[in-house]
């Protein structure tokens, strides 16, 4: 093989790419840079401080969008990864019905609608449906679980996807072999099937965690109908209308970033790894 | 066990194709009053299909199929170059340009927008390059901001769609002595072009309804299909339901009418092999 082609490409490869991680990720590393400014505008360095952090942390408004983002995120990720979780149980044990791929295309239909769509949609529904049915029974739907409806549906999207993919490689074998040895029902389901499935759905429980957590669109329509609600982005994005911009919105931004990473690698790299079997297996013994 | 995908059915029924149905009806109403529709016309798509609205809807149409072809153009060789790693790098390459999707979009969005500022280091920078061009609210910062938002979406599923692809024909056609361009564009591009279709409409549906990114970069001088129904709901003019209801809906026509097309000019081309392509989290 001649050399020099193959340098040129490989030398064409790392700064195309060096280039590109440049583009996506120097402007949020300077943003997180910033939050450590001294002076009082966010946008002009003044010295090395953690003032804004000590401020920031104590901003009850700010602690308020962190508690409203965990909590719409905690129990949309619940609600969703148990709907999926069955779901895709259906649909793996009635793979070959015709049904299945219709049903299979309106659970990821969240990942394929642009997102402006679906959430002016639930704005409508839960102002004219929702709202005046909730109403009717003596109940008031407030923002809150609005937007939990939201990113469940959302998060639903995603979870089923990663469930699915999880079922794919997962073992009858080893059900069968319990059935055998007598294990009763339940036994064959929390001793054989939830410990096969638990990376996929720790993974999708990530991944619907960082979905919640990312989301802005849905909140931003969803959050104005009723009592307005701030969630984290939302409250970044109210920091940005401001006239006057102080270092805050960069320690908020930090914040943020830091836990959505978390949630979104981890969900990743889980749905990525190999299943493994219920008890380690040596094949060598 | 038979019953058991029905709760998530349900909740999808209820939470997607509901909306989408009473977004259809509503947009059938004349009025923007918010009580039950008394009378049902076109009215509000002949409204949004007439100028001013028109040109806002061809405007949105060009750019977001601009940026995503170029969202398209500057990830592929470098998809296809980490796809041709060995394995253990490939993982490497791969998280570290995946990362960036779990970073808030709202953050990510600002961090660009804090560059393209006026005063922001990029603009400086090109301005010392003699470059003049004002990126903060106009129609170019918004494609930028575009082309900037959507790009780390693109490196998975296209990842997917290369690590599908048979190589043994194309190390024949090199074999052979086909040169770079001619093995793309008679054996790569033909194998793979469903998915590089899908991949494409991955980016450009979002993008067509974008509306974070004309508010922050654009300053709300820049009028795109996602800032009109946006102020068609929650303006701070008088809102008009039906009539945002009949622009998402001519949003969703457009991204069909674009999918069914593209997907018809490729299938039509008959191959044996058809490159599946699935979305591969």
């Amino acid at each position: 093989m001649v050399t020099r082609p193959v340098k040129l490409k490989s030398v064409l490869f790392s700064t195309w790419s060096l280039l590109l991680l440049a583009a996506l990720y120097l402007p949020v590393a300077f943003l997180v840079l910033h939050g450590f400014n001294a002076g009082s505008f966010a946008l002009r360095w003044e010295g090395f401080s953690l003032r804004w952090y000590a401020s920031t942390l104590e901003n009850p408004e700010m602690l308020n969008a962190l508690f409203n983002s965990l909590m719409v995120a905690s129990i949309s990720t619940l609600l969703a990864v148990t709907l999926g979780f069955f779901y895709a149980l259906w649909s793996h044990r009635h793979s070959r019905h015709k049904i299945t791929g219709a049903a299979d295309s309106l659970m990821s239909l969240p990942l394929f609608m642009p997102e402006i769509v679906i959430s002016i949609g639930l704005l409508v529904v839960v102002a004219q449906i929702l709202r005046p049915g909730a109403a009717v029974l003596g109940l008031q739907l407030n923002s809150m679980s609005a937007i939990i409806l939201g990113h469940t549906t959302l998060a639903l999207g995603y979870a089923s996807l990663v469930l699915r993919n999880r079922f794919r490689n997962y073992d009858v074998q080893q059900e069968l072999a319990a059935i055998d040895l007598g294990a009763t029902r339940s036994q064959v389901f929390f001793q054989v099937m939830l410990p096969q499935l638990m990376p996929g759905f720790a993974a999708a429980s990530c991944l619907a965690f960082a979905v919640s957590l990312d989301d802005f669109y849905i909140s931003y329509f969803l959050s104005t109908g009723g009592s307005s609600l701030q969630t984290l982005p939302l409250f970044i994005w109210s920091l940005q209308g401001r006239r006057a911009m102080t270092p805050e919105i960069n320690v908020v931004s930090s914040l943020l970033l830091c836990i959505a990473v978390f949630f979104f690698a981890a969900g990743l790299l889980l749905s990525r790894s190999e299943p493994r079997g219920t008890r380690p297996q040596r094949s060598d013994l | 066990m038979k019953w058991w995908g029905l709760p998530a059915k349900i909740w999808m029924s209820c939470f997607i194709l509901l909306p989408f149905l009473w977004l259809a009806v509503l947009s059938l109403q004349p009025t923007p009053a918010l009580n039950a529709p008394k009378e049902i016309d076109l009215h509000q798509y002949a409204r949004a299909l007439s100028p001013p609205f028109s040109h806002i809807i061809v405007d949105s149409l060009i750019t977001s199929f601009l940026a995503a072809l170029l969202v398209l153009l500057i990830a592929l060789p470098l998809t296809w170059n980490i796809s041709r790693l060995p394995q253990k790098k490939r993982n490497v390459w791969l998280a570290l340009f995946t990362i960036p999707l779990g970073l808030n979009f709202v953050v990510r969005i600002y961090a660009w927008f804090v560059l393209l500022r006026p005063e922001g280091l990029l603009t400086k920078l090109l301005q010392d390059m003699g470059l003049d061009i004002v990126l903060v609210s106009s129609q170019l910062g918004v494609f930028v901001g575009l082309i900037y938002g959507y790009l780390p979406l693109v490196f998975l599923p296209l990842y997917s769609v290369f690590d599908k692809l048979n190589h043994s024909q194309i190390e024949a056609a090199q074999d052979l002595g086909a040169n770079l361009l001619q093995r793309w564009w008679h054996i790569i591009l033909p194998e793979t072009r469903l998915g590089l279709m899908a991949c494409f409409l991955f980016v450009f549906v979002p993008m067509l309804g974008e509306y974070l990114i004309p508010r922050m970069i654009g300053g709300g001088l820049v009028a795109t299909l996602g800032t009109q129904i946006e102020s068609q709901f929650l303006g701070s003019g008088r809102p008009n339901w039906p009539f945002g209801a009949a622009l998402s809906l001519c949003l969703l026509s457009a991204a069909a009418a674009v999918l069914l097309i593209s997907f018809f000019l490729l299938s039509r081309q008959k191959s044996e092999r058809k490159a599946s392509w699935s979305l591969d989290l």
